[in-house]
C-alpha cells in the first residue's frame, strides 16, 4: 500500500508539474500575444539630409512620433492659400463681373518668398485697389464697392501679418547661410551633388549621429527650432558655435550644443569646397537637421 | 523607452548575462512553486475531505473491525491512516491483556503515525516559504547589477539623457517584477498551506485520544 501510495504521489507530483510549465508558457505566451497587439510606438527618428530632397525635407517624417510637436511647416501655407482667398471669388462675382478693361498690376512688392500658391492668391487681391477709383458709378455700386474694400482690406491685413509671421518661421534669422531647401535635395532626384552639398551632408550626418534628445521634454505644440551658424577650420575643427537664434527650449538647445561639441572634429573641408574656414548654418528641428 | 518598441521580451533580450541568470533563477522558482501549489491543494482537499467522511463513518459504527475495513477506502484521509495505524497495534497486542502496556503502545503508534502525517502534509510546503522570502531578493540583485551596468554605460556615452538613462533601467527593472511574479503566489500558497495544515494536525490531536480510548475499550 505504501508502495502504491507512493506512486500515486509522484504520478500526482508529476502531474502539477506539467499543468505548472503549461501554466508558465501559457502566461508568457499571453504576454507576447498582447505585446504584439499593442501599436508599435513610433520611434524616435533620425533625419539626414542625404534621403530628403529638395521641399519635401520636412515630409517624411511621422508627425505622430510621440513626444514630438508636430508642427509642421506645410499644413500653414496651405491655411493662407486655402481659406483666405476663398470668400473673394465670390465677392468678385456678386460686384464686379467685368474686369477685363481694368489693367492688373501689382502696386507693392510681394512680401512673400514663397514659392507656392499664396502668391496668386496675393495677386488677386490687388486688384482691388486698380479697380475701385472709377468715377461713373452709381451710388450703391460705390458703397458696394466700399464694402467690398473694407472686406477685403481686413483679409489683406491679416494675410499679410500672417505671412510676415510665417516668414520669420520660414527664413530665420536674415542670412543667406540658411537656406533651408539647401543642401543635396536642391536639384531633385536626378542631380549630382556638389562637393559642398557632398561636404554639407557628410557633416549633417556627423551631428545626428552626436545628437540625442527625448523628444518628451520639449514643449509641445510650439514650433522648436534653432538655427545655428558653425564655423568649420580647414582641418575640420568646429571653431565657432553661434545661435542666431534659440528655439523655445533651453533643452533643446543644449542638446544641439552637445551634439556639436561631439560631433567636431569633423572631416576636414575638401580644397574645392573652401580655402578657408568654412561658415555654415544648420537648422536644428525635433525632426532633424534641416 | 525610445529605441525599445518591443516590450518585455526585447527588453529581456538587450540584458546582460548576471540579469537573464537571475530571470532563468527566478523563472525555475516560479515553475517550482507552483507545482508545490497545484500538488498540495490537491492534496490537502482530498485529504480533509476523506477526513471528515471517515469521521463521520467512525462516530457511526460502533466496531472497529468495520471501521478498519472502511478505512480502506480512505486512504488519503489523515485521520484514517491514523486509525488504521492504531489498529495495527491493537491487533498485534491482543493476545496479550495488560491493559496499561497496551494503550501506552498504541497511543505511541498512533502519535508516531500522526508525526508521519504532518510530515508527508508539510513536505514541499517549507519550499514556498523560500520562494516567498527569497525570489524578491534575487530579483532585486538582478535589478541592481543591470543599474549598476546601465550607469556605467551611461557613464561611456557621455550623455544623461532620458533615451539614454531609461532603457538600462527598464530592462533592470524587469528582475524585480520577476522576482515579485515568483514570491506573491508563493507566500499566499505558504499561508494557506500552513493554516490548512495546522487545522489537520489539530484534528489529529485531538482524534488520537478518541482512538485509543475506543481499542482500550475494545481491549477490555
Amino acid at each position: 500500500m505504501k508502495k502504491g501510495d507512493a506512486a500515486g504521489e509522484q504520478r500526482r507530483l508529476v502531474t502539477a508539474l506539467v499543468i505548472a510549465l503549461v501554466l508558465h508558457a501559457g502566461v508568457l505566451g499571453g504576454l507576447v500575444y498582447v505585446q504584439g497587439l499593442q501599436p508599435p510606438e513610433p520611434e524616435i527618428l533620425t533625419v539626414s539630409l542625404v534621403s530628403l530632397p529638395g521641399e519635401g525635407a520636412q515630409r517624411p517624417v511621422e508627425s505622430g512620433a510621440e513626444g514630438e510637436p508636430s508642427v509642421p511647416d506645410e499644413p500653414e501655407v496651405v491655411d493662407l492659400s486655402r481659406s483666405e482667398p476663398e470668400p473673394e471669388p465670390e465677392a468678385e462675382k456678386q460686384q464686379e463681373p467685368v474686369e477685363e478693361p481694368v489693367p492688373v498690376t501689382s502696386p507693392e512688392p510681394e512680401p512673400e518668398p514663397e514659392p507656392e500658391e499664396p502668391s496668386p492668391a496675393v495677386e488677386q487681391h490687388k486688384q482691388v485697389p486698380a479697380e475701385s477709383p472709377e468715377p461713373e458709378r452709381s451710388v450703391d455700386t460705390a458703397l458696394n464697392e466700399l464694402q467690398e474694400r473694407v472686406s477685403r482690406q481686413k483679409p489683406t491685413d491679416l494675410e499679410r501679418a500672417l505671412s510676415r509671421l510665417q516668414q520669420k518661421v520660414k527664413a530665420g534669422p536674415p542670412s543667406g547661410l540658411y537656406d533651408r531647401s539647401s543642401g543635396p535635395g536642391r536639384g531633385g532626384s536626378g542631380a549630382v551633388l556638389s562637393p559642398y552639398e557632398q561636404y554639407l551632408s557628410q557633416v549633417v550626418a556627423i551631428i545626428t549621429q552626436s545628437w540625442s534628445f527625448s523628444g518628451e521634454l520639449l514643449p509641445r505644440g510650439q514650433d522648436i527650432e534653432a538655427y545655428v551658424a558653425i564655423t568649420v577650420v580647414p582641418d575640420g575643427d568646429i571653431a565657432d558655435v553661434t545661435f542666431d537664434r534659440r528655439s523655445s527650449s533651453m533643452y533643446f538647445d543644449e542638446t544641439v550644443r552637445k551634439a556639436l561639441e561631439l560631433a567636431s572634429p569633423l572631416p576636414p573641408v575638401p580644397a574645392e569646397v573652401a580655402t578657408s574656414s568654412l561658415r555654415l548654418g544648420l537648422i536644428f528641428t525635433p525632426r532633424g537637421i534641416e | 523607452m525610445f529605441e525599445s518598441t518591443g516590450g518585455v521580451f526585447s527588453l529581456i533580450s538587450d540584458s546582460g548575462p548576471v540579469v537573464l541568470f537571475v530571470l532563468l533563477v527566478l523563472l525555475l522558482f516560479s515553475v517550482v512553486s507552483w507545482t508545490i501549489i497545484l500538488f498540495k491543494a490537491g492534496m490537502i482537499r482530498k485529504a480533509m475531505k476523506q477526513s471528515a467522511d471517515f469521521l463521520d463513518y467512525f462516530f457511526e459504527v460502533s466496531s472497529i473491525d468495520k471501521v478498519f475495513a472502511e478505512s480502506e477506502r480512505y486512504r488519503s484521509a489523515s485521520l484514517a491512516r491514523v486509525f488504521r495505524a492504531g489498529y495495527i497495534e491493537y491487533r498485534a497486542l491482543s493476545e496479550k491483556k495488560d491493559a496499561r502496556l497496551s494503550t501506552e503502545r498504541i497511543s505511541r503508534a498512533i502519535k508516531r503515525e500522526s508525526n508521519a502525517e504532518s510530515r508527508r502534509l508539510g513536505r514541499y510546503v517549507a519550499f514556498l516559504a523560500t520562494v516567498g522570502n527569497t525570489a524578491p531578493f534575487i530579483g532585486l540583485f538582478g535589478t541592481v547589477w543591470g543599474i549598476m551596468n546601465s550607469f556605467q554605460s551611461i557613464g561611456q556615452a557621455q550623455s544623461a539623457s532620458l533615451a539614454t538613462v531609461a532603457p538600462g533601467i527598464a530592462e533592470a527593472l524587469i528582475a524585480t517584477a520577476a522576482g515579485l511574479a515568483a514570491a506573491i503566489p508563493a507566500v499566499i500558497g505558504f499561508n494557506y498551506f500552513s493554516q490548512q495544515i495546522a487545522l489537520v494536525e489539530r484534528d489529529l490531536e485531538d482524534f488520537s485520544t478518541e482512538y485509543v480510548k475506543s481499542f482500550v475499550h475494545e481491549l477490555d
